[in-house]
């Protein structure tokens, strides 16, 4: 049997990190709702308990109904506060955000944001009960003139909201190291491509690309304007002794480990 | 009020409760994920549910002619 979606445009790749539900704080209404309700059949069937046999079959059949009805109503309020509080739920996977939110029986939205359009992430926990019981807000800001995603009253506010940032830094991470890998085999194409008008060997041309993507200078430079790898110390110094130096711009610049690298050409 | 009438608003509204019942059960099942409170919550109301309704006409032919 195929498995499952938790919402329809779910990849069939795609993991889930978090589903998140409000937090229980946010049913408490309806538990209140129904011992108000639970209070009058409390009452009704103690009377009948106690007057049994002294009540008229008509006014005891009367009694009866009221409390059935009562019973059942106080269900059904009780089943549509959990449809409420339930099926609203804010899934976090590894490529979006997923807000779904369910409003009655007959109104569902479900809007999505992908994780790299995230740019902001605050969590706040305003108020006494928020404070006692562990849940807040999770705003997230994103980029362009999307609406700011916000999850609501959900516990644990800090922790999500770190995941959701960790998300995205992995997201923006794989997202870089997939557009220098398409621009090595690019580059690796167009080699060899030229190598061949030049007549030269497969394996001499291999060794040539070899050659060039283990130069530290050379990986730079195909990094252009893009992620350089945490790893590549001897590249990142090679780079910034170029730039200090002025080789490439005449500008003074120390390019940390793991910085974005705008390299002009 | 007459039984008859007593009982018969009884039957529209559990047929109304019922009508309800389908539709919220529906979302449950349409909407829930494997693993979570959905299926137990349906289980739980939809036996509390019968066990009201029962009881009640239980309780109403006992009134209305005295046996059981």
């Amino acid at each position: 049997m195929a498995e499952k979606k938790y919402f329809p445009s779910q990849a069939p790749e795609e993991k889930i990190f978090l589903l998140i539900r409000k937090h229980w704080f946010n049913y408490i209404i309806f538990i209140f709702l129904a011992v108000l309700m639970l209070v009058p059949v409390i009452g009704i069937t103690v009377y009948l308990v106690a007057n049994g046999n002294q009540i008229p079959a008509n006014n005891a059949v009367f009694l009866v109904i009221v409390t059935a009805i009562i019973l059942l109503s106080t269900f059904a309020v009780e089943l549509f506060g959990f449809i409420n509080y339930y099926l609203d739920v804010y899934i976090v996977t590894d490529q979006r955000l997923v807000d779904i939110s369910q409003n009655g029986f007959f109104n569902r939205h479900i809007s999505e944001l992908q994780i790299r359009q995230v740019q902001d992430v605050s969590a706040h926990v305003d108020g006494f009960f928020d404070t006692l019981l562990h849940f807040g807000d999770v705003h997230i800001q994103t980029a362009g003139e999307r609406e700011n995603f916000i999850f609501t009253s959900i516990p644990h506010p800090y922790s999500v909201s770190k995941q959701i940032v960790d998300l995205h830094e992995n997201a923006t991470e794989d997202e870089d190291t997939s557009s220098i890998k398409k621009y090595d085999e690019d580059q690796l194409e167009k080699g060899l491509e030229k190598g061949l008008e030049k007549g030269l060997e497969i394996e001499q041309i291999e060794e040539k690309a070899k050659e060039l993507l283990t130069d530290p200078k050379t990986v730079i430079h195909q990094a252009r304007g893009v992620y350089i790898p945490k790893s590549n110390k001897a590249a990142i110094e090679t780079f910034s002794k170029e730039m200090k130096s002025g080789a490439n711009t005449g500008q003074e610049h120390e390019l940390k480990e793991g910085e974005e690298s705008k390299i002009p050409k | 009020m007459n039984i008859g009438v007593l009982i018969t608003i009884y039957g529209l509204f559990i047929i109304a409760f019922a009508i309800f019942s389908i539709v919220g059960i529906y979302h449950l099942r349409r909407f829930g994920y494997a693993g979570d409170l959905t299926k137990p919550a349906i289980l739980l109301y939809s036996l509390l549910s019968l066990l009201v309704i029962v009881i009640s006409f239980v309780v109403i032919f006992y009134e209305i002619y005295g046996v059981l």
